[in-house]
């Protein structure tokens, strides 16, 4: 297992070296002028400015070595400054970043434990009214867009019942029940393709131990149908499952940009989209570089959790 | 199962009794995901044809619309009509009007073109991209495997959105950059498949025939891995059309890639959801249209996975 994770960490060099490339590619690709676009296309300056920032930012110098003094920066963690509120990235995103973390953990609490539960069950009762519900809740969930799922929603519990608002975020820490009624809707529409994709994985992993030889050993020797669950399909099951959920819930960041946008959260994801509708750009760059970060992270996470769980790599192959 | 390119999409609707004695071959799209059943009900196949069959009437009607949608539309697709804007629906107006008094209806069909065209264009380039660095690292193996492999990893490191995202704030906000932001995405995916098939292809029997008698590595490439590896290929290729379209939906839902008046459907779904108060109609029915038409394409591509091969069942 430690070989494993190892060889894992060490692809981790790689691909964030990659993801900084990209970044800083998209940093230098962006139309336009680099000074105008580090003080904000709307301002006016003169040519001696203009050196003044080139100096300052280095922008006379060689690409690589530019690089070099950017990642240098970011290490640091500093992104860079907000042409709009000329306040430090770093700053910024720390405001809005417990808003996007917050409704992702709650998609995936939503998204995974029903989505298990149900697969198990339809799994179980094969060909059941419930395994048909699941079959077209997939369907549905894979094939419906977020946004459509989050305009419905709001159409039916705001519109119609004016049960939850369609708006007006809410911190958890000023009052974490109107905190609850404001995210659950986003929450629900960022996690059905999530609970779609699970439900499927779930169903097919469990049928497959459930047909395997142990179980059927574990059936002749009498055991109760909940023992043979609990202790021989579920734990076998549960591997896969959990692979999945991972690389679901990691993508689930993503989705975060429209359904924030939908319901005006102050998140990353909204953060994002006014940074394009500002020409904002340092917004756009550093935002996508600490989505994508967290991205490559949690999936190390759930790889390294897989390598812990399966006892086939324990032994350290 | 061997099967020409013709038979197969025949092949996911036939209920001959030979398909019933193979249980792998049937297990309808629930299925996907059963290996063994133990018993297969009847009730099962008939639901898993019906599925592929509704999947390839869905994309048969939408891609009609595609066709012929700008030629049938009643009205023009920017055409305002003042003093009824946000109707319910009615004779004249099919779905009602939108905040602009634009009839909804024909804008959805002229939307239908984009989305298509999106979906098309976006398979093209990432199955071709896909293809060719798929390929060449199956076959080559070695170095060129893994620098291929690492570059399709970094452009999975990023949310498919925000790595749309990144690449239209680069190139500019039009619907040509949306276009190949979106298969720039879906090119990893490809590789991938692609990749994975030549590696098993690469071993085989037939190959090393082709090998033994000097056959050169672009005819080798192109004759003889090819074409054993179009299953797979297909099955992705439909599943990517609905990706596409997705994707295209919510970056235009979020403003990026087309252009205001144009009727992509994300943009309509956008513009009009301010409105829902007085009417649902002009943003509920273009998100409608954008589901059944990512529907019938996963279903479809479930339906070509267990005609084409029944070993892809779970991949």
């Amino acid at each position: 297992m430690g070989a494993f994770i190892l060889r894992r960490l060490l692809l981790l060099i790689p691909v964030l070296l990659g993801v900084s490339i990209v970044v800083f590619t998209m940093i230098h690709a962006i139309p336009g002028d680099p000074t105008q676009i580090l003080v904000g296309t709307d301002q006016l300056i003169s040519d001696e400015q203009r050196e003044v920032i080139r100096e300052q930012y280095g922008l006379d110098q060689p690409l690589p070595v530019q690089y070099g003094k950017w990642i240098g920066r970011v290490l640091q963690g500093d992104l860079g400054t907000s042409i709009r509120t000329r306040r430090a990235l770093t700053y910024e995103l720390r405001l809005r970043l417990p808003v996007t973390i917050e409704l992702t953990l709650l998609a995936a609490l939503l998204g995974t434990i029903p989505a298990v539960a149900v697969g198990v069950l339809a799994a179980v009762r094969r060909n059941s009214r419930l395994d048909y519900f699941a079959t077209v809740t997939t369907l549905v969930g894979i094939s419906v867009p977020n946004f459509l799922l989050a305009t419905l929603l709001v159409l039916l519990f705001s519109v119609k019942l004016k049960w939850l608002p369609p708006i007006g975020y809410v911190s958890i820490r000023q009052d974490a029940v109107q905190n609850l009624k404001v995210m659950i809707m986003p929450a629900v529409s960022l996690a059905l393709p999530l609970a779609a994709i699970l439900m499927r994985y779930t169903r097919s992993s469990v049928l497959e131990v459930l047909s395997s030889d142990h179980v059927r050993v574990a059936r002749a020797k009498g055991l109760s149908q909940r023992t043979v669950l609990g202790r021989h399909v579920l734990r076998n099951a549960s591997i896969p499952i959990i692979t999945i959920a991972g690389i679901q819930v990691a993508t689930l960041l993503g989705g975060t940009v429209i359904i924030e946008r939908i319901f005006s959260l102050p998140g990353i994801g909204s953060y994002i989209v006014d940074g394009i509708n500002n020409r904002d750009y340092a917004v756009v760059t550093s935002v996508t570089l600490v989505m994508s970060t967290i991205f490559v992270l949690v999936s190390l996470l759930v790889d390294i959790l897989y390598a812990v769980m399966d006892p086939r790599l324990r032994k350290g192959t | 199962m061997e099967q020409d390119a013709g038979g197969l999409v025949e092949g996911a609707l036939t209920t001959g009794s030979d398909t019933l004695t193979d249980a792998n071959r049937l297990s309808p799209l629930a299925a996907s995901l059963v290996r063994q059943p133990r018993r297969t009900g009847i009730w099962q196949v008939i639901v898993r044809q019906r599925l592929a069959l509704t999947g390839i009437i869905l994309v048969a009607v939408f891609g009609l619309l595609a066709l012929i949608g700008p030629y049938v539309a009643p009205h023009g697709k920017t055409e305002q009509f003042s003093g009824q804007r946000l109707k319910p629906p009615s004779r004249e107006f099919l779905l009602g009007t939108d905040e602009f008094g634009r009839d909804v209806f024909s804008r959805l069909l002229y939307g239908a073109r984009i989305s298509f065209e999106v979906g098309f264009i976006v398979v093209g380039i990432a199955a071709s991209f896909g293809v060719f660095f798929g390929i060449i690292a199956g076959y080559r193996g070695g170095w060129t495997d893994n620098i291929i492999s690492l570059l399709s990893d970094i452009i999975f490191a990023f949310p498919a959105v925000l790595l749309a995202i990144a690449v239209i704030t680069m190139l500019g906000n039009n619907l040509t950059n949306a276009i190949l932001a979106i298969s720039l995405v879906y090119i990893p995916p490809f590789v991938r498949i692609v990749r994975g098939s030549t590696l098993t292809v690469r071993n085989s029997a037939y190959v090393e025939a082709a090998r033994s008698i000097g056959v050169s590595t672009p005819r080798m490439l192109t004759r003889h891995i090819f074409p054993n590896i179009t299953a797979p290929l297909i099955v992705q290729a439909s599943i990517a059309f609905a990706l596409a379209i997705l994707s295209e939906a919510a970056l235009a839902f979020l403003g990026l890639g087309n252009k205001a008046p144009e009727p992509s459907w994300g943009s309509m779904v956008s513009g009009s959801y301010g409105y829902l108060q007085i009417s649902a109609w002009p943003a509920i029915a273009p998100g409608v249209a954008i589901a059944l038409t990512v529907l019938g394409f996963n279903l479809l591509g479930d339906g070509l996975r267990d005609a084409l091969d029944p070993r892809l069942r779970n991949s």
